[in-house]
Order: C-alpha cells, then structure tokens, then sequence
C-alpha cells in the first residue's frame, strides 16, 4: 500500500477503486442492451461479478487508509454528487458484494436463457446499491434508492406477476416518497445536502420534528423491509418474482436499507430522550411485524412464501434492535453500542442464510417443477448433496448453535437483557421485547424445520418429486460457499463483531471505551460452543461409525400397510395444532368451495392476508371510485379546460396576495 | 478454570450422564409402588440400554443420512447440557456455559427430534413432531424466560456457575415473588419438557394421544438406545438444574470435601423429592387432552414473564 500511495496521487487511488467498480457494471449494463444473445449474457454477468469483486475489497482498501471519497466532476442544480465510504459502509459494501457476487454465479449458473437485459439489470442493481451506500449527498441517496426499488420492479417481470409486482412498485414508492420528504426537508434544515457533514442534526431541528423525520425514515425504509402494514407486497413478489431478485431485494438491499437507516436515526439525526416514546411506537410495530410474520409463515403453502414471511420476521427482529437502540443510548451508550452490532450482524447474517435457502428453493422447483409443498418430500434421498446444503441453511435460520444465526440472537437477548433502565415504563418493556424475541424465534424454528422436512424427508408426495432432474452443473457452489459462511459466521461471530464496533462507534459516537464486552454478562465463546459441540459429534460418530453388518433397511412401519405417498403427515396437518392454538390471529381458515358443477363441495385451509382484504382493497377500492367522480370533469372540451386555467389562475393569485 | 474444576466439572457431567438411567428407574419404581406393583429393579433402565446397543439398527429406506446423525446430535446436546449444570459444586460449568446457550441447545435437542420424527414418513412420526412443535413454541420461551430471571434477580448475568452461590449469599431474602413463580414455570415447563403426564405419557406406544414416544418409533438398536438415554438425561439435567438453581440450598460453594460431600448428599435428597412428586403426579392424574395443553403452557409462560415484570416493577 505505501508503495501504491507514493506513486499515485492523492485520490488517484480512490478514483482507480471507483472506475474499477463502475466501468465492468457500466459496460455491462451497456452490453446487455445492445445485444440479445445469451452468450453475450453471460459475459454481462462476468462483468457484474467483476464490479462485485472490487467492491468486496472496500473494506481492505479502508483498512489500509485510503481515503475512499470522490466527487463527480458535474455540476447540478440540485446540488453535487459526492461519494464517500467511512468504515460501517465499507464493511456492508464487502459483504454485500460477495453476497451479490454469489447470487449472480448462480444466476449464471443456473439460468441457460436468463438473456442479456436480466443481466443487464443486474448490473444497474449493483451500482444503486453501491452508490447508495456510498452515497455522501442526499441526492445520491435518493437518485440510487429509487434506482434500487426501479431495477428490482423491472428484475421481478416473471411472466403473469403483473399484480404483485406493481403491488411493490406502489408500496415501495410510498416509502420512497416518505423518505424523499425527510430527506429533502432535513437537507433545507442543514444548510448542506453533504450527508458526512449531517452530524446530530436534532437540536437544530427541533424535538417534535426530528421525532417525526425519524419516524418517516423507518416507514420509508420499512416499506422495503416489510414493516406491517407494506409487508403486503411481499410473499406475492417472492412467490412470483424470478428467485435471484427475491434473493437480492431480501439481502443486499435490505443491507443498503438498515445501513442507512442506522446511519440515519443514529448519525445524521441524533437520538433524543424525547424520542422514547416513538421509540416505543416503533418496538411495538416491530414486534408485531415478527410475530406476523413468524405466524403467518407457519401456514404457507409455498416454500418461497415462506421465506418471504420469514425475511419480514427477521428484519422486523433487526428494526426491533434498532428501536431498543433509541431508548438505550440515552441510558447507556455502550448497551446500545451492543444492540446496534447485533442488529448489523443479524442483519448480514440474514443475508446469508436467506440467499442460502432462497437459492435451494429455486434448485428445488427447477429441478421437480413443484411449488407446493404439499407435493414435495423425499429430496434428500436423490439430491443428497443438495439437501446437506439446506440443513445448515435451515439450522441456522433457526438458530441452532453453532451457526451465525444463533450468535445474532445470542446478542439480541444478551442486549435486551443487558438494559438497566430506571424508569419503570422503560423496564416493562424489556420483558416484553423478550418474549417476543422468544415466541417468534420458536415459531420460525418449528416454521423452518416444517420447510426442511416437507421439502426433503418423508416419501415424495408427487412425479416430479421422485424422479427429480440432476442439478445443473456448478449450482452446487455458491450454495456451499454460503453454507460455509454460514457455520464459519457463527465459529468467528467475534472477528465480525469488532470490524462492526468500531464502524458503529465511528456513526454513533458513542466513545469506545468501554467495550461492547463490559455490558456483556456472559462470556461469549462461540468459537468453543462450536468447537465442543463439533468435537464430541464427531467423537460419538467416530466411535459409533455404521457397521454394515448390523444394519438392515426395511419399510417405514405402517401397521401392516403397505404407505403410499400420501400415508404420511402433511404439512397443512404439521401446522394444525399452531393454527388452533393461535386461531383469533388466524381467523376462519376453512373454506368451503364448491365444484363447478355445484354437485361436490371440499373442505380447504385457506390463509389470506388480512392486511390486504381489510386495508389495500377498500383503500384501493375508494381511490377508484374517487377518481371515477374526478374523471367526470375531464369533458374532453377544449373550452371547458381554458376555464379550469382560468379558475385556477384567479385562485392561485388570490391565494398569493392575501397569504 | 484450574485443573482441579475442570476435573470436577467433566466428573459432574459422566456423574449426570452415568445416574440419569437410575433416576428414570427410580421414578418407575416409585410409580409400581405407589400402584401397588412390584416393579422392575431400578437399575433395569440400564439392562434396556445394553440390550439395544447390542442389537441390530433397523432403518427405514425412506430415511436419509440425517436419520442416522440424529440420535447423535441429541445425544451430544445432551452431553453439552450436562457439563454445564453445575449440581455438586456450583461454582464450575462448562466454559461456553451460559444460560442462552443452554436454552438454545435445548432448541437443537428439539428440532433434531422433529427433523427425526418426519424422516421415515411414518403418521405417528409426523404427529409426534407436528404436536412437539405445537408445544415448543409456548415451553421455550416459558423456559427462556424463567431462566432468564433467575440470571437478572441474582445479578449474576448469563454465567450458570454464579447463579446459585448469589441466590444461597443472599440467604432467606432470595425467597421472592420473582423466584417462586419463575421456580414454578420452570416446574411446569419441566413436566412438559420430558413430556411426562400430563401433557405425554411416556409409557404409552401407539396411541393417538403420544408426543415423544410418536418420533421415536422408528428408531431401534443403538439410535434408540441414544434416543432413550439423551430423553433420560435430559430428565435428569432438568432436575439438576431445579435443584441447582431455583433452590440451591446445601449446594457447595466452595471446593472444601466436606461441602461437595454435603452437596452430593442434598442433591440425592433433591432429586428423590422431585422424583417422588413427578411419580406421585403420574400415579394421580390422567394425561391431558393435546388442546388442553396450550392452556397449561400459556399458564407457564404468563407464570414466567410474571416473574420478569415482577422482578422489575416491584
């Protein structure tokens, strides 16, 4: 590096790190729409993995002290266009380019026609992200979120998803409507639209207004990460959108979202003692979005919903974090120091585990053309490997140790706990925040381990289950890259948790004496909890390894029947007793339908969205019939319009004078 | 952690491992007694380990290589567990003791034994895993909950080895509202843990209303043998733990002879105790229907975060 930074100028360094990331993208968005072929395609996904790897070493060239700042040279009317990584960016943008990066060598992989414009988009969702984590103006941040949210609208076209891809659209730009209304009315206050020059920028706002734009920028964010009521969008899109979109919307760009957001509440703003009480408002919406989303994924029929329900309940856990972050910091900086590192490392434990499995699912209905999970089973007998991959996947979604999901909830309930606050409206809550944290991590538990069981043990339950298509070559390997980074998170969950203190410290302020570690009342040792529990494993396998001799295969027992496929339990009748248990959140779940001819009725379990029948549709519904009433005035009469003019020029100048 | 604890932590954890047959035989025989039968000895819990690691596994050729691994998983989650409750002396747990891992550890104990229950395709199988499912979700955070008070009321933290010298320092005082019901929970949670009456009936095969014994029936030879010593063990971890920590009187506190000797000697009394009630229930009261559980659950679970708020609000 010293050798580097003698022979270049100051900035060369920085500028030669940003054309590396931005021209193999650029290219490739250019490539991709010139060309139409699918070998063309493949080279535009080389250039995309080409940008990710430059990105991936951020977080070397920060550590080595290069200072990453570059502005464009373009003036603008609405101000410059700035980019600059300070050291949480830069390890976000490390992980989550090899996140992307592993998504896009499945897409390569596993796609033989994904053509040239998907690959193309994949590259313009590269650089959004980027730049918006990069982002040191407003209106970079802006320009490149709305770039996220456009992109992905454009990745989800999947043939007839029409409805739930513009159910997105709409929800994502309420959000970023929101978001674009805090921002621009805090850049006003600021006198600046440079984001690193935003530095607890509460006091100049006001108590009430800065309240209110912190509320904004979580709504605005959590229409993206599925903060009830936006999570309508989502099981929809997942269900229909092509997998490696899900697969970046619910990972990298949820990484960009809560980087961001932390950034936001904690940094640009500043945090309050008077914003306890939205705080509160905020752990509440949090905590119901986990535990809907924790019961609502216990239901699903499709695997992919599922995940979409789970995505909602982890990043609800990780907004729950932040929350408790708020009322913390006033208290006791250092607690808070903890709860935000574990929600930054829940978070990108999140993206791995959840790219993870939405990438078996895809292989899984590619490779059987099944989307029901009624119909699958069997799997791990003819895709063993495939299978192997998914249980560390599963294991660690729900929190089994030794994985990296565990150690992030280890942190969560260690910070919860950690609170000694005075006041006792304050004290209540901590219980409470537990007990959420708890029911929802044994509801998506018992959730993940119907998802595993159903898709890959028992008897296959259809055709395509039994004899499943050998999985397209190389598939297999960002899987198992994941699956690694999976357990090797959870092994090293410390060295992560020191690269994010001192990012976190940097954003926050929070001094950095003391450690995280003094608040900590356990010792945390995943590294030995792992090494035990993979050392006496192997020892009892070693020990009581398979003799063959005394083993013999036979039929499950079945009373003396012969089982066929459907002679075993269900995954509707798995979920059965939750349902019942839990019935008010559910509601009336059976339905009665009749067949066409009226003359059979069935009994179905049905699970629909409430927040869709009772709050979308009737908004919906009112919005139309408003815009019906106003359609009467367009009369199409070039007269009728020189009035309106006319009208609304006098009501505007009045207006004028008298305000 | 010296050599000396060290030693005495991995004897308490082959000493738990090693009784945890005799207890389950003691229950046995305080249930035929107490029915006014003669009983099988109370070292034929071990007869029947024997004889089924001797004997041939039979594996069902829909199960994968999961089924094989997940009498060893529960087995090892269950060796971890035992090196961390400190019952003799409560100053030495394991060193990645604490007590979210344990919590967490029980999880892995059960979603093995789901996983286990689904993978030969069997109906009982499924209705065991999808009933344990129904009740870990209201037992876990019951569990999680009641312990976690216990670590919050002593000021302990999340180390185990603290938790019961702070709760025998502070002497009579330590008999609060937030003990006694988080003490109660864990009872609860307990019974329902080792899916004893009356929420399963762990000596029924084949019967509609069976939990456990449902995920285990396509185990046999050694994986059954596994299986029966890890539910044993589990058992016995429990009782140690109630013994150890919610009432940790006559447990040592220091490593002079003559008080591990009394510890190990209040200890046995303990754990007679809870084995005389948990028989006493199981001779008393019939086994619950399965949707009558939930209420008995919830009632743990509110029973548990009572004890949290109390312990803050009061």
């Amino acid at each position: 590096m010293d050798i580097l930074s003698v022979q270049l100028q100051d900035g060369a360094l920085a500028a030669l790190f940003f054309v590396a990331v931005f021209l193999p993208a650029v290219s490739g968005i250019t490539l991709g729409m010139l060309f139409r072929s699918n070998r063309v395609a493949n080279v535009v996904a080389s250039l995309c993995i080409v940008s990710c790897m430059a990105g991936a070493s951020t977080y070397f060239l920060w550590s080595a002290g290069v200072d990453l700042s570059y502005t464009l040279p373009l003036p603008s009317a609405a101000g410059q266009y700035i980019l600059s990584i300070d050291q949480l960016s830069a390890a976000m943008i490390s992980f989550s380019s090899v996140i992307f990066m592993l998504i896009v060598v499945h897409v390569v992989k596993s796609t033989s026609d994904s053509g040239c414009k998907y690959s193309a988009l994949l590259n313009a969702l590269f650089l959004a992200c980027f730049s918006c984590m990069a982002a040191d103006t407003a209106l970079v941040l802006l320009m490149s979120w709305e770039m996220v949210t456009l992109v992905t609208f454009l990745l989800s076209r999947n043939g007839d998803n029409e409805r739930a891809r513009w159910l997105f659209f709409v929800i994502a730009h309420i959000g970023g409507l929101i978001l674009i209304c805090a921002f621009v009315y805090i850049s006003s206050v600021a006198g600046t639209q440079v984001l690193s020059q935003w530095r607890n920028l509460g006091p100049t706002l006001g108590d009430l207004t800065s309240t209110a734009l912190v509320l904004m920028i979580i709504l605005g964010f959590g229409s993206k990460l599925g903060l009830i009521p936006f999570h309508a969008w989502m099981p929809d899109l997942y269900a229909s959108a092509p997998i490696h979109t899900t697969a970046l919307l619910s990972t990298v760009c949820s990484n960009v979202a809560i980087l961001v957001l932390v950034k936001s509440i904690f940094s640009y703003i500043g945090v309050s003692p008077s914003m306890s009480w939205a705080a509160f408002a905020v752990i509440a919406l949090a905590a119901a979005t986990a535990l809907w989303g924790a019961m609502e994924s216990l239901v699903q029929k499709e695997p992919k919903k599922i995940l979409a329900y789970s995505s909602m309940e982890n990043m609800a856990l990780v907004v729950l974090c932040l929350s408790l972050g708020m009322v913390y910091i006033g208290e006791s900086p250092v607690l808070a120091k903890l709860i935000l590192i574990a929600a930054v490392l829940h978070t990108m434990n999140h993206a791995v585990f959840k790219s993870l499995m939405l990438m078996t699912i895809d292989t899984v209905e590619d490779c059987t053309g099944e989307t029901n999970i009624g119909k699958m089973g069997g799997l791990s007998k003819t895709l063993p490997i495939l299978s192997m991959v998914a249980i560390v996947g599963v294991i660690s979604m729900a929190a089994i140790p030794p994985t990296n999901g565990f150690v992030s909830e280890w942190l969560m309930i260690q910070s919860i706990m950690g609170a000694d606050l005075e006041s006792t409206g304050m004290s209540i809550l901590m219980p409470l925040a537990l007990a959420a944290v708890g029911i929802c991590g044994m509801m998506m538990a018992a959730s993940y381990a119907r998802l595993y069981a159903f898709v890959f043990l028992g008897r296959p339950r259809s055709e395509g289950m039994k004899k499943p298509r050998p999985m397209k070559k190389g598939t297999i390997l960002p899987m198992a890259v994941l699956a690694l980074l999976c357990l090797g998170m959870g092994f090293f969950a410390t060295v992560f948790m020191d690269v994010l203190t001192s990012g976190i410290e940097a954003v926050t302020g929070i001094p950095s004496d003391p450690g995280y570690r003094s608040v900590m009342s356990g010792e945390m040792l995943p590294l030995l909890l792992g090494i035990t529990i993979t050392v006496v494993l192997a020892l009892l396998m070693w020990i009581f390894r398979k003799e063959k001799r005394k083993e013999r295969k036979t039929r499950t027992w079945g009373c003396g029947e012969r089982l066929d496929s459907n002679m075993q339990y269900s995954s509707i009748g798995f979920s059965q007793p939750l349902v019942k248990v839990f019935h008010p959140f559910y509601g009336d779940t059976s339905v009665v339908k009749e067949s066409e001819n009226k003359e059979n009725k069935t009994l179905v379990m049905e699970f629909s969205e409430p927040f869709v029948k009772y709050l979308y549709k009737p908004v919906s519904a009112i919005v139309s019939i408003l815009s019906e009433r106003m359609g009467k005035i367009q009369t199409g009469n070039i007269q009728t319009y020189f009035g309106y003019m006319l009208v609304t020029l006098v009501v505007a100048l009045l207006a004028v004078r008298l305000l | 952690m010296n050599y000396a604890e060290l030693a005495l932590m991995l004897f308490q954890a082959a000493a738990l491992i090693l009784i945890s047959p005799l207890v389950a035989g003691i229950i046995r025989k305080l249930k035929a007694m107490m029915q006014n039968r003669v009983g099988a000895s109370i070292f034929q819990p071990y007869r029947d380990l024997m004889k089924l690691f001797r004997k041939e596994t039979v594996v069902s050729e829909n199960a994968s290589f999961l089924f094989r691994a997940i009498p060893l998983v529960c087995i090892t989650s269950m060796v971890l567990l035992a090196a961390m409750t400190p019952f003799i002396y409560s100053g030495v747990a394991a060193p990645y003791a604490d007590v979210i891992a344990m919590v967490y550890i029980f999880t892995m104990f059960r979603f093995a034994m789901v996983l286990g229950g689904l993978e030969g395709g069997s109906a009982f199988g499924g209705m065991g895993s999808s009933r344990e499912a129904m009740m870990s979700v209201l037992i876990e955070p019951a569990l999680l909950i009641s312990i976690m008070t216990l670590s919050a009321m002593t000021g302990a933290g999340f180390d185990i080895s603290e938790i019961s010298s702070s709760i025998i320092g502070a002497g009579a005082a330590a008999i609060s509202p937030a003990l006694l019901l988080a003490g109660t929970s864990f009872l609860i949670t307990m019974v329902a843990e080792n899916t004893r009456v009356p929420f399963d009936n762990p000596d029924t095969h084949l019967e509609l209303t069976m939990v456990h014994e449902g995920m285990l029936l396509e185990y046999s030879g050694k994986g059954l043998a596994f299986m029966e010593l890890a539910s044993m063990l589990r058992l016995t971890i429990f009782m140690a733990l109630l013994g150890t920590l919610f009432f940790p009187w006559g447990t040592a506190v220091t490593m002079a002879p003559s008080a591990l000797a009394l510890s190990v000697v209040a200890i046995a009394i303990k754990m007679l105790v809870i084995a005389f009630g948990i028989a006493l229930l199981e001779s008393t009261i019939a086994k619950m229907r399965v949707f009558r559980m939930p209420n008995m659950l919830t009632a743990s679970f509110a029973l548990s975060l009572m004890a949290m708020i109390s312990l803050y609000v009061l």
